[in-house]
């Protein structure tokens, strides 16, 4: 039985979309609650359900929720507002935090990998890519804080990136940049890619002025 | 296509506006009635839990 918030998401689909309640449960028990948004072909058997099922796809798109919530980031400084959004209570400790981002550097998910040490012995290359197989990310942007806010990278931060970038090119996976913030100030930051330690290539920019890059 | 257009395909009612965040904020000035307000809601709840689930919105459909 799935939990209460996922069978109320699917008795608003099926309502919405005009397709029987059991349905859209049996197939969601089968592939996946996100299947019923991005794999849903075999679940819709009209035209009218597909038409809906577009129509609202689009209007998710379109949607001021998607657009806050999944923002797209396209250089360091948007990449350090959407760390700050979400390190924001785990600021006074080194933490190491994970965004994970489509083909169009849309942020589909971000996780916590370390809250204490940035060690490569506990920062793993497994940990940082596993949830980004998971969500099928094309590219990871990897972030952590410098509680004392110095962000200088140490030789650990700079041996941890050499090794999730190899690990990223040997999974496909682009890892897209590396940020260190200052938890002291939180605005001064610094950029592995602005540095050139990372490729620069794709769609994220870096700016030469970008803040705290000569620290 | 229009937000109206795309609305009236979901829910089979009328609005106003295309202005998504009035729609989300205020459904009753922008409908006829207030069982189709109850409607816009109903959809923009399953816009917010879509975004909850992550649901890549660039990803293919269909």
């Amino acid at each position: 039985m799935p939990a209460s918030d996922d069978l109320r998401y699917i008795q608003a689909y099926a309502k919405i979309i005009g397709v029987r309640e059991d349905i859209v449960l049996e197939y969601a028990q089968r592939k996946g609650m996100v299947a019923l948004m991005n794999n849903a072909s075999e679940l819709l058997t009209t035209p009218a359900q597909r038409e809906k099922h577009q129509a609202f796809l689009d209007l998710y798109r379109m949607s001021a929720a998607v657009n806050t919530r999944n923002q797209t980031i396209d250089s360091p400084e948007k990449a350090a507002d959407f760390f700050r959004s979400v390190m924001g209570e785990i600021f006074d400790k080194e933490a190491v935090v994970v965004a994970f981002l489509n083909t169009k550097n849309r942020v589909i998910g971000h996780e916590v990998v370390s809250v204490g040490s940035i060690d490569s012995s506990i920062v793993h290359p497994r940990e940082v890519f596993r949830n980004a197989i998971v969500n099928k990310a094309s590219a990871v942007i990897l972030c952590h804080n410098h509680p004392s806010g110095d962000v200088a990278p140490s030789q650990e931060d700079l041996h941890l990136t050499k090794r999730l970038k190899e690990a990223g090119d040997l999974l496909g996976i682009q890892v897209l940049d590396h940020l260190i913030i200052s938890g002291v100030n939180r605005e001064d930051i610094f950029s592995f890619k602005a540095r050139n330690v990372l490729e620069r290539r794709g769609r994220y920019r870096v700016r030469e002025n970008t803040r705290g890059l000569d620290r | 296509m229009a937000v109206r257009k795309l609305i009236k395909t979901l829910l089979d009612i009328e609005v106003n506006t295309d202005d998504l965040d009035e729609l989300r904020s205020n459904p009753e000035a922008c409908v006829g009635s207030k069982a189709d307000a109850q409607k816009l809601r109903e959809l923009f709840l399953l816009i917010e839990m879509t975004a909850d689930k992550g649901v890549d919105p660039d990803a293919g459909v269909r």
